[in-house]
């Protein structure tokens, strides 16, 4: 009846004659076949949404299962103030400066503040660049990286930032993301630069990421609490001590895991700090909470089997509760950290509650234990009721000159200061201390830069 | 039996023992045989464990076990199943070892790749669904010999085809992917294989349990039409297939960790040209001598070698070794020979480091050179969505004046039929010439030897120099203080020169990839990074000297101009 409706119906659809008839007409317009295809169409599409979702949903799950053993948290997500708690930095929580870094080749120091930004110095006379992103919150520690001059990663909660930085301001930054709320503790690059070593408070791990790749390739247990401090903090990089400390035979390879090294090098402690000597034969640590210095010594035994293995032997080389130094008693307390020197001729301690930095003197003989000597007591004449938060060893290294070092101290008062060594040798350095010449220093200020 | 079956398999191994250097294919096939041990002691194992949960008799322990150790484990019946199995286990290991040492290649065609990678695809599929079944089989051979009450007639059955599916379903979630990587290489490895076998370190339970219940839920789902509505049977039914199937799918996962774990073993290298066995001067000295069995980097890396897993092996233990404060470079730099003392040692392996680079730098020269390969162009858009760039031809106007302008097809289409219609519409798809240009075609405007996405392309073969350009920075850089006959300082000059070639011709293809908006693959950005980082490290060290080492001027500004 109203096939020929086609022939009165008005080109125009705006004018409406007969609204009844229209949505008949309408259905004669369209044919069966496209009206179909419009169905099928609209289920299938709304089929495959629900099919992505269900796919995502079940993805989760599924990576939740097959990798359970790599999201194991020790009882609740870590907090800050555990962070705090376990912190190398003195007073964490309430320090401007939080980190201090130095570059290993050249002149570029960096500094993480309490503002969540690290400021990048060339040189002490020009203003800081500035990095600091959203992402990047409660930062902890920070690494440049080696044989390159613009690359840093800085972490924290959440993740790793990387930066790449030019002279003309120019930054980009790359994030390498953990679980939410996870703290990164401590980060160090690889010897060649290639590889990132982290290790996680939440995780309880060390992990090995490939930065351009974005994947983590290994990771290792960390068996007890601090396990990463002599782990990570080897001269030249961390899978070249694992090499160096592994048993190759056949007999005592068994060895060869975290908890064995662990137990081995430090006894199963929980460490509160630890530095190795720069040819990677001694390790100096301080256990959670105590003020005593021990270190760990390693020697070469032949076994039953004419096999070559290292033994290591812990013990204690100075009690800091109390020392003497230019010949006034001092007192000290809980050691926070240790520092050292990247010649191996001085170490620097600081203390959980005490208002200076102290710098000892290393001595290594032949055959007999290390020997700490005091010799130094660095404190803040700038300003009163200051303490130390961090500090680092910077060094400009040539080969075939002298090695300029500065050792630089953070304060609680948002300035830090910058102090220049000169001895060589120790040799040089005794003749300075007996001679009681003062190193040069300078203070500088974070806030008005 | 076993061991002169796998003989006659050496003609499919890849490490043939006639070839070049008869001892680098002694060492793998040793270490092939050892593995395929290990999977045997480990089918043992797995056997004693469901044969504990099948008989578990606390009344009287020592004399249940002591019967199950006797006529059971050592029976002569149990070694000759558990050979049946190990037969299957041996070629699974075989299958992987080719996958694991084939040359990374890109084919431009499809098919080409589907001709070359799936018959060993196949055989893995048939190898593993047969395990499956004769896992099954051995298992419900041994329940039925110890007269354990189930109705083997259904069971059985069910037992066997989730045998089967246990070995398709792994196939599927493990080795469908093409070009994926087998046993990726490990950086840091603390125990050695066989400490990790008697630690029962190689059964990986937080991978294959969630699997296991995975695979029994959903062929218990499968299956759930033809259960009986006995719910006791049942539920016996189905923790004896749970058992089952966590026993296979752990064993599965065990196969590929043993291999790969003493594939991975640290290989004994040794950085002399040769070990002072091979001596043919001093024949008196080798008998006293320590029989050195260890293989030379030299040989070990150089370009004829096909063997690509096993070389990126050797690359990065040459860095090992290179990098430890106490290793034998020291060797290196020693004279050698009575007549005229040449660093021996030195040159052969500077000759396969630069021999290395150079054919990657072909190789990098051939992707720059060759067009890029244009597809067919197909005479009608895919997406028929589209707007068409081209405003359509007038219709005629063949219709009568009443409705003037309307297009007379969608009339037309009512007088057709069905059938015609669909043919139409098959025709409008133009499937074939589509199917076709999928099988020819990767990329529209692409270089073809580069493939992005996937993870193996024919830039692969480079991933070996990652490891090698910084173990020979590192030897350079010690060079400046164990060097004592100057053995270096005459090449330092070539060094430079190829890493700096290298570099640029890096930078050009990742250039060329950008500018035809394609992200680069992995292998070239790790190795683009790799050199910058050395190349720093050379020029920090030897950036004082760089005037006298030069005598290139072009070049030594090049190096003194870096950022």
């Amino acid at each position: 009846m109203y096939r020929n409706a086609r022939g009165f119906m008005p080109r125009d659809r705006n004018i409406c004659l007969h609204s009844s008839s229209e949505p008949i007409a309408e259905r004669e317009r369209i044919s069966v076949w496209v009206r179909l295809k419009c169905g099928v169409s609209s289920r299938w599409k709304s089929f495959t949404l629900c099919y992505l979702k269900l796919k995502s949903v079940c993805d989760r799950i599924f990576h939740r299962l097959f990798n359970w053993d790599r999201f194991p948290y020790v009882g609740s997500r870590p907090s800050i103030d555990e962070l705090a708690k376990t912190s190398e930095t003195c007073g964490w929580n309430t320090a401007k400066i939080r980190f201090i870094t130095c570059h290993p080749s050249s002149m570029q120091r960096m500094l993480l503040t309490s503002m969540d930004t690290a400021l990048i110095y060339e040189n002490m006379l020009e203003k800081p660049l500035c990095l600091s992103s959203p992402k990047q919150q409660h930062l902890s520690c920070g690494a440049f990286r080696p044989w390159t001059w613009r690359q840093t990663a800085v972490g924290g909660e959440g993740g790793i930032c990387l930066w790449k930085f030019s002279n003309g301001g120019y930054k980009t930054m790359t994030w390498l993301g953990y679980r939410e709320g996870d703290i990164i503790v401590d980060l160090q690059w690889q010897h060649t630069g290639i590889l990132l070593v982290t290790a996680s408070l939440g995780n309880q791990r060390i992990q090995i990421w490939h930065p351009e790749l974005k994947q983590v390739l290994q990771e290792l247990s960390m068996p007890v609490m601090g396990t990463n401090y002599w782990a990570m903090r080897y001269p030249s990089d961390m899978i070249q001590l694992l090499d160096f400390l592994r048993t190759q035979s056949i007999l005592f390879s068994y060895r060869n895991s975290m908890k064995m090294l662990s137990s081995q090098l430090v006894e199963r402690w929980p460490l509160q700090t630890a530095v190795w000597t720069a040819q990677g034969n001694h390790l100096l640590y301080v256990i959670k909470g105590s003020s005593k210095v021990f270190g760990s010594t390693s020697t070469m035994v032949i076994g039953p089997l004419k096999q070559e293995f290292l033994i290591w032997s812990s013990k204690e080389v100075i009690d800091l509760a109390s020392f003497f130094c230019n010949w006034h008693e001092c007192k000290g307390g809980r050691v926070q950290s240790i520092f050292m020197d990247p010649l191996n001729i001085y170490v620097a301690f600081i203390f959980t509650r005490q208002s200076f930095v102290l710098l000892c003197l290393l001595h290594i003989p032949l055959g007999c234990s290390i020997k700490l000597k005091p010799v130094q007591i660095i404190g803040c004449t700038e300003a009163l009721y200051a303490w130390p938060s961090c500090l680092a060893f910077g060094n400009v290294r040539r080969s075939g000159e002298n090695v300029r070092r500065s050792l630089i101290i953070g304060w609680s008062t948002g300035k830090f200061q910058v102090v220049e060594l000169y001895a060589q040798t120790r040799e040089e350095a005794l003749q300075l201390e007996e001679q009681d010449v003062q190193f040069p220093q300078s203070f500088y200020n974070i806030d008005s830069q | 039996m076993c061991y002169f079956a796998t003989r006659r398999m050496l003609s499919i191994l890849p490490y043939r023992l006639n070839m070049p250097y008869p001892r680098l294919g002694r060492l793998l096939f040793d270490r092939y045989l050892f593995a395929t041990w290990l999977c045997f002691l480990t089918e043992y194992q797995l056997l004693t464990i469901f044969l504990v949960y099948q008989l578990v008799d606390v009344t009287n322990p020592l004399d249940w076990l002591l019967e199950l150790v006797d006529q059971v484990i050592f029976s002569l019946y149990t070694v000759a199943r558990v050979q049946l199995l190990g037969i299957h286990m041996a070629t699974y290991g075989l299958l992987l070892c080719r996958l694991h040492e084939r040359l990374p290649s890109c084919h431009s065609w499809r098919l080409h790749r589907l001709q070359g990678e799936l018959p060993i695809k196949l055989c893995q599929l048939v190898v593993l669904i047969s395990l499956g079944y004769f896992s099954s089989w051995l298992y419900l051979k041994y329940m039925s010999e110890l007269a354990v009450d189930v109705d083997f007639s259904y069971t059985g059955h069910y037992l066997l085809m989730n045998g089967v599916f246990c070995g398709l379903a792994y196939f599927l979630s493990e080795d469908l992917c093409l070009g994926k990587e087998v046993w990726p290489l490990p950086l840091i490895r603390f125990e050695t294989a066989t400490w990790q076998w008697l630690r029962w370190h190689h059964f990986d339970f937080s991978c294959s349990l969630p699997r296991s219940m995975l695979y029994t839920a959903v062929f218990a789902a499968i299956y759930w039409p033809n259960m009986s509505g006995d719910f006791k049977a049942s539920f016996q039914l189905i923790g004896l297939s749970t058992c089952i199937t966590t026993l296979i799918t752990v064993k599965l996962h065990a196969i590929k960790r043993v291999f790969g774990t003493v594939m991975h073993s640290e290989l004994p290298l040794t950085l002399q040209k040769q070990p002072p066995q091979q001596q043919q001067t001093l024949p008196q000295l080798t008998r006293q001598h320590m029989r050195d069995r260890r293989l030379p980097v030299s040989l070990m890396l150089s370009v004829s070698n096909q063997l690509y897993g096993f070389q990126l092996q050797v690359a990065r233990d040459f860095y090992t070794i290179v990098s430890s404060p106490k290793g034998e470079t020291c060797k290196l730099f020693q004279l050698q020979g009575f007549l005229g003392r040449q660093p021996k040692n030195w040159t052969a392996l500077r000759n396969v480091l630069l021999g290395n680079m150079r054919q990657f730098m072909d190789l990098l020269n051939d992707c720059l050179d060759a067009p890029g390969t244009k597809c067919k162009q197909l005479p009608t858009r895919y997406y028929a969505g589209m707007r068409r760039l081209a405003p359509p031809t007038a219709v005629p106007k063949v219709w009568s004046r009443r409705c003037c302008g309307e297009q007379p097809a969608p009339a037309k289409q009512l007088c057709r039929s069905l059938w015609q219609q669909l043919q139409l519409k098959l025709q409008s798809w133009q499937l074939q010439q589509k199917l076709q240009c999928f099988c020819k075609c990767f990329f529209f405007d692409a270089t073809h030897l580069m493939r992005s996405d996937k993870q193996d392309c024919e830039l692969c073969v480079g991933r070996p120099l990652v490891w090698l350009v910084p173990g020979l920075v590192c030897i350079c850089v010690r060079s400046l203080e164990e060097d004592r006959h100057g053995v270096l300082q005459q090449d330092l000059e070539t060094i430079f020169k190829a890493l700096n070639d290298l570099q640029k011709q890096i930078f050009a293809v990742l250039r060329l990839l950008h500018l035809q908006q394609q992200e680069p693959c992995a292998t070239l950005k790790t190795l683009s990074q790799t050199l910058t980082l050395s190349l720093n490290k050379m020029i920090f060290h030897f950036g004082d000297y760089l005037s006298f080492i030069i005598n290139d001027k072009e070049l030594q500004h090049t190096l003194e101009c870096r950022e």
